[in-house]
């Protein structure tokens, strides 16, 4: 489960550069989609931790200059979807909590970025505003395909035991 | 019972002060990345290089440079250099030439927060610290690190006190120094202050790059004022500049070198 988590992780990665780059004026929220989705996989809490602190770093060193800020923030952001989330809960329910994580993580850099780069929260919330349709299909897709891979998954096992 | 939950709440308390001292030790290591003169770490360069590859593969798919190219001959940029030449002619002075290297802009993920792009040529295609990139619609940005295959570009919407850059305003020909110290988001314009022009109004007119630590910078324009306020005892004003660059919406961009 955990390649098929780092697949999805890679594939989201390269597509917050890619879009932005066919849509003008789009903030792309795509691995904090992956972060909670990932987070309804059966996968050690430790290793899950350790693989977004990582993705966090390389995230930072190929898009950002702060290092070491989206490790944390992605930890941070982990292990809040593993306290709220539940793969079992309904898909609007989990779709309101990816507004909410995506939020929190947009704050959290706000916040730490104010000191050198002050933005306008208003000005930020529109931009946000504006790419809600694009995220919102992304987080759908990616949910739909981990929901399709579930069932596959457990029918395999189901089909072993059998044997 | 009463030494369990001693136990517990010097447990959270202590958890609780780890965590402010992480955060307050990310918050100074973060910045400090940031804002640091250092160079792309080796890393760093050969994600950046291989995320920018991806991206200008998409973007040569599905646009053509070439128009971007006919623009950037025929802009205001352009003009403003002929016009200075004609004016160094005239006074015997030695022409300077701008070149112009063309990039597209591959990184744009930290825009939002840090107001950069990142864009696909380095070093090796004679890019150095301190450029003017430009657009045919004005400034865009300075260039703020290079790395051989690509660089990183401090957009003019970042310019504040720590820095600014001069600027010249064409007042029918006869030219008004300003510092370009502030840009409003919320109106989308800048500031420029220090303005000493008693007689007309600025309205309407040019605004450009002074050039004062390179000749072939000087003339790159800006944008053009919109607004004046008179300050100091009516000394000096302050004007507000609006630029013709839709800093949202870049991709492609030109550095300009004079080598």
């Amino acid at each position: 489960m955990i390649f098929l988590l780092i697949i999805l992780m890679v594939i989201s990665f390269f597509l917050e550069s890619i879009i932005p780059s066919l849509l003008s004026n789009f903030f792309p929220l795509f691995i904090i989609a992956i972060i909670l989705i990932g987070s309804m996989f059966n996968i050690d809490d430790n290793k899950y931790y350790l693989l977004l602190f990582i993705v966090g770093i390389i995230y930072d060193l190929t898009y950002m200059n702060t290092i070491v800020l989206d490790g944390f923030i992605f930890l941070f952001i982990g292990y809040l979807a593993r306290i709220i989330t539940n793969a079992d809960a309904f898909f609007i329910k989990n779709l309101f909590l990816y507004y909410v994580l995506s939020l929190t993580y947009v704050l959290f850099f706000y916040l730490f970025t104010f000191l050198y780069v002050p933005q306008n929260p208003l000005l930020l919330f529109n931009k946000i505003l504006g790419g809600v349709a694009i995220n919102t299909i992304y987080f759908t897709f990616m949910y739909f395909i981990f929901i399709g891979l579930k069932k596959i998954i457990s029918n395999r096992r189901k089909k072993r035991s059998y044997f | 019972m009463r030494k369990n939950i001693n136990g517990k709440t010097n447990k959270r308390k202590k958890h609780t002060m780890i965590f402010i001292v992480i955060l307050i030790f990310l918050l100074f290591i973060s910045s400090f990345f940031a804002l640091s003169n250092r160079r792309f770490l080796f890393i760093e360069t050969g994600l950046k290089n291989m995320v920018s590859k991806v991206n200008e593969y998409f973007i040569d798919k599905l646009y053509d440079d070439d128009e971007f190219k006919d623009l950037m001959s025929n802009s205001k940029i352009s003009y403003l250099q002929k016009e200075n030449n004609e004016l160094r002619k005239n006074l015997s002075l030695k022409e300077v030439s701008q070149k112009y290297v063309t990039a597209e802009v591959t990184n744009r993920v930290a825009k939002t927060f840090l107001n950069q792009v990142g864009i696909s040529k380095g070093y090796g295609d004679g890019i150095e610290k301190g450029l003017p990139v430009i657009t045919p619609s004005g400034l865009v940005g300075f260039i703020s690190r290079a790395g051989k295959d690509i660089s990183e570009v401090r957009l003019l919407t970042s310019v504040n006190k720590n820095n600014m850059v001069s600027v010249l305003i064409d007042n029918d020909g006869t030219y008004i120094s300003g510092v370009l110290s502030d840009y409003d988001v919320s109106k989308g314009m800048f500031k420029v202050t220090d303005v000493v022009a008693k007689t007309n109004s600025l309205v309407g007119k040019k605004v450009v790059l002074a050039g004062y630590d390179n000749e072939v910078y000087k003339g790159i324009y800006v944008g053009e004022v919109s607004k004046e306020e008179v300050s100091d005892h009516g000394l000096s004003k302050t004007i507000w500049v609006t630029s013709g660059v839709n800093f949202d919406d870049l991709l492609f961009v030109a550095v300009v070198t004079n080598k």
